[in-house]
């Protein structure tokens, strides 16, 4: 799992998971390190991250990083304080 | 005498007020828009009023404890404008020191400077001491914050006072802030233990954190050093001719 | 075509309360579509339809809660955004305007040509609408497109005095679409418009959070070499001008919105996959250039300023207040997309969403690199064409140093008319010594960026123009200012400091403008058609809202074919209000 302490982490209510398409439907809270406001958005989901676990209605912490596309995917999801 | 510093404190007074009321009145705007037909020309030359302390601080050593402080604040439009200034330092022992307030006409000359002419009046330990006063405020190429006042006094004494200060971005709201301020006189002013030359600096290197842009706590250290005929009347009185001391304080304005 | 007129009518509009900005729904906030050929089940929370001959408009104050904290905007019939008004090309419109406000207001509907006393704008056409009073607007439109309409007097348009206008064409649109939206972009502060203000005329960058800092220093010595990063920290300092002034007012204190809702609320606007979807976007900000796109769809630009184009298809646009851009779409994938409006300076953006269904939300891209100015914002070309180097010394040609005392020889001083080159002082404190042709850039910030961005110069008008005259004389105006005084102009002088302009009933003229400041200026004419100069011949777009870059100089004709005292100014409001205004005289 690539965990790279400099990614900008976040913290978010799963609304979707779609894991044929990889991706995930949160509600996030503000993530200051890169000037976002709390938003519902679409993240895609790197391979390397097992979304077996996450269900809709999950806290969870999780890390992003920009992929090959130059969007930012979520690289770790840890359950966060529900 | 002090007929004479109460008609010397009532602009000064009546200055801060007015300030002080533009502020609470309607966030100090004071030309209200869109009143009667061409209010367009009026927005464009309206009065706005700003005040601020440079200063405001405890100073710590030296056997020269005491409580500094340097403002000023102006109201007008572009190009005129009313300008005061403040400056002193509170002796933990009790009486003010170097007190010096300034009530000036303020007019834009260029792209960055201002011409200021106006009334000087100095308080606080020795005798009072009035002064016409001519200078020149702005920036500087290469972002420097500069005044340079000259003063004649009734008694024909001329002084020239600089001051010059700069500001280093470490972050977006941490700055460093070294300054200068120096005071030369022509002739020697015992009753105000000032001498001839060169008097004075106060010279420091603040850091401050703008947890908003109108209030910034710092830390310093400050140079208070008196030189030549000064230091020597200084040390005369029994006080040094000069004090590294540790500084804290807020930077505020509004 | 389908039309819905729609009233809204759910128990939330009457107080119209905001999402607050906290409280992220993963419920739909979804737009009902302007005209719908096919209706679309969606629930109803959009700014509300106004549509006939007839209107009634209540000025008022209304509760805002964009951030969190309650303030107290201008609105009408109780909505930030006003109601959309839809007319029809050809109709006589009657607006009743009430004030409901403690001061005099007044309605300017911006691009729509009216008789001068219509326009709206105290002073110029009438002395406003007195608080309690009523006035009534009434005047034949014979023009079609998307316009929009705010306040002219004081601050209010900042307070959320403004409205979305489409005038549907009497002979059909010329390029089909399917359904269409508005995306009525704005700057919301929850601070008073008056305080920002007074805070730039004390600390004019009081709301640059961007600024060059050790950090950077160290950085840009590291790239570039410790010589050229102190090469370049000088020639600014000398300049007293900071590369990092983009815009005035910024995220710092600006929430973004699209028609009134921030990123967490979310404007969202639904499709059927395949259909042609028409986006209306107007900047109906204060003081914020925004760039738009919409990742993973091409825009086929079709409108600006209300007036039709070849469709020319880019990935992204560029806008300054008062402009507008007709989009269309063609989303094929069962997928959201995001709406992204970056402001400028990437201090913050605005977003919204495109989806099939309710409940669905796009990725949303990370925010660009903040832009950094270069020499050809200072008016300084370098030969080298992109100018964008952050921080190195782009190759130029050896200028005299910063003598700014030296008559420009580059300047293109005007056959007749005001327009000799200002000099630097109180009011100036810039002259572009070399101001240039910029047509063909995208803007500062824009450039090798990797997507197709619009440019003035792919803008083609469908038709030739109306009056094929050549201009009979040259009007060259100056755009100055001085960042930080913030004092602004034209020629060096604040309105209160000006003659108006006066142009002959009928006549065709060109005005100049030259960009002296090294600020984008988006420049509004009241009453009369701006036909932009940009290659296009005769096939010149007309606009009513012209950016004019840091540092260029550009042209437009203007007949003068409608009388009346018409303003024309800066649209950056606080520019405006600051001394960027003129008078526009036609007998």
């Amino acid at each position: 799992m690539h965990d790279d302490p400099s990614s900008p982490r976040a913290t978010g209510t799963v609304n979707a998971v779609d894991p044929a398409g990889r991706k995930i439907n949160v509600s996030h809270q503000p993530i200051p390190a890169i000037g976002w406001p709390a938003m519902t958005m679409e993240f895609a989901v790197a391979p390397s991250v097992d979304l077996s676990r996450v269900k809709a209605g999950s806290r969870i912490n999780f890390s992003i990083e920009k992929g090959q596309s130059g969007m930012y995917q979520i690289e770790t999801i840890q359950p966060a304080a529900q | 005498m002090s007929v004479a510093r109460i008609i010397l404190a009532a602009p000064l007074v009546f200055g801060l007020t007015t300030v002080a009321a533009a502020q609470t009145s309607n966030d100090i705007q004071v030309t209200m828009p869109g009143m009667g037909t061409d209010d367009m020309a009026a927005m464009d030359n309206s009065i706005f009023a700003h005040a601020w302390l440079d200063q405001a601080e405890g100073r710590i050593g030296g056997g020269q404890n005491g409580f500094r402080w340097d403002g000023q604040a102006w109201i007008g439009t572009d190009y005129d404008k009313l300008w005061l200034k403040s400056e002193g330092f509170a002796l933990g022992r009790g009486g003010v020191e170097d007190g010096q307030h300034e009530l000036l006409y303020d007019r834009a000359l260029t792209s960055f400077m201002d011409v200021q002419a106006g009334v000087r009046a100095d308080w606080g330990s020795g005798t009072g001491r009035t002064w016409a006063a001519l200078g020149v405020q702005g920036l500087a190429p290469l972002w420097l914050d500069y005044e340079a006042t000259a003063y004649l006094s009734d008694g024909g004494h001329a002084a020239l006072r600089l001051a010059v200060s700069y500001d280093i971005l470490i972050t977006q709201r941490l700055i460093l802030q070294p300054q200068i301020e120096l005071n030369i006189y022509s002739k020697a002013d015992p009753g105000r233990l000032v001498g001839a030359g060169l008097s004075d600096i106060d010279t420091g290197i603040r850091l401050r954190y703008e947890i908003s842009r109108k209030f910034s706590p710092y830390v310093g250290i400050a140079y208070a050093g008196k030189f030549g005929q000064t230091a020597s009347m200084a040390k005369h009185a029994g006080d040094s001719a000069g004090a590294v001391q540790f500084v804290f304080g807020i930077r505020s304005w509004f | 075509m389908v039309e819905r007129s729609l009233v809204l009518r759910s128990a939330a509009a009457t107080s119209r309360r905001r999402f607050v900005q906290g409280l992220a729904t993963a419920g739909a906030v979804a737009a009902v579509p302007l005209s719908v050929r096919q209706s679309l089940a969606a629930p109803v929370y959009a700014t509300p339809l106004l549509s006939g001959q007839d209107f009634a408009l209540e000025i008022g104050p209304v509760p805002m809660n964009v951030t969190g904290h309650a303030r107290t905007a201008i609105g009408i019939n109780g909505q930030v955004p006003a109601p959309i008004l839809k007319w029809r090309e050809g109709d006589t419109v009657t607006l009743a305007v009430t004030n409901r406000l403690a001061e005099p207001t007044s309605i300017h509907w911006h691009g729509i040509r009216t008789p001068a006393a219509m326009d709206g704008v105290p002073g110029f056409s009438f002395p406003g609408i007195p608080p309690g009073q009523t006035f009534t607007y009434r005047f034949p439109v014979h023009q079609s497109g998307t316009y929009w309409y705010h306040s002219h007097s004081g601050y209010q348009e900042q307070s959320g005095l403004y409205g979305a206008i489409v005038v549907e064409p009497c002979d059909g649109y010329a390029q089909a679409f399917d359904r269409d939206y508005i995306v009525l972009l704005s700057d919301w502060s929850d601070e008073a418009p008056e305080t920002i203000v007074s805070n730039l005329k004390f600390q004019s960058d009081y709301y640059n959070y961007g600024q060059r800092t050790v950090g950077t220093f160290l950085t840009d010595a590291r790239e570039n070499g410790l010589r050229a990063a102190v090469a370049d920290r000088l020639e600014w300092g000398k300049m007293r001008m900071s590369p990092t002034d983009i815009l005035d007012v910024t995220g710092a204190t600006y929430s973004f919105l699209v028609n009134g809702l921030g990123p967490a609320a979310n404007w969202t606007a639904l499709f059927r996959p395949g259909e042609r979807v028409r986006l209306r976007f107007i900047n109906g900000s204060s003081m914020s250039i925004f760039d738009v796109r919409i990742p993973g769809l091409k825009l086929a630009i079709v409108q600006t300023d209300g007036n039709d184009v070849e469709p020319v298809t880019v990935d992204e646009f560029r806008f300054g207040p008062g402009e507008t851009y007709d989009a269309i779409v063609q989303p094929a994938a069962d997928q959201a997309f995001t709406i992204l409006a970056q402001a400028m300076d990437r201090s913050g953006f605005a977003r919204g969403t495109l989806a099939p269904r309710a409940g669905m939300q796009g990725n949303v891209p990370p925010l660009d690199p903040r832009p950094i100015r270069g020499m050809a914002d200072m008016g300084m070309s370098d030969m080298s064409g992109m100018s964008m180097d952050h921080g190195s010394m782009p190759g130029m040609p050896p200028m005299p140093g910063m003598d700014h005392s030296m008559m420009p020889g580059m300047n293109h001083g005007g056959m007749s008319g005001a327009g000799s080159t200002p000099k630097e002082g109180v009011e100036v404190d810039n002259v572009a010594m070399m101001p240039m042709d910029r047509l063909g850039e995208p803007g500062t910030g824009l450039d090798g960026n990797g997507r197709q961005v619009l440019r003035y110069n792919d803008l083609r008008a469908l038709k030739p123009g109306s009056d094929p005259r050549p201009p009979s004389r040259e009007i060259v105006l100056h755009l100055t200012g001085n960042m930080q005084r913030f004092m602004w102009g034209f020629d060096g002088r604040k309105y209160s400091e000006s003659e108006p302009i006066r142009l002959a009933r009928g006549e065709r003229v060109r005005f100049v403008l030259i960009n002296d400041s090294m600020m984008e200026h988006p420049i509004h004419l009241h009453g009369l058609w701006s036909e932009l100069d940009n290659g296009q011949g005769d096939y010149r777009p007309y606009k009513h809202t012209i950016l004019v870059k840091p540092g260029e100089r550009l042209s437009y004709l203007v007949t003068a074919d409608a009388p009346g005292r018409w303003a024309y100014h800066c649209h950056l409001l606080y520019h405006m209000l600051m001394g960027m205004f003129r008078e526009v005289h036609v007998p």
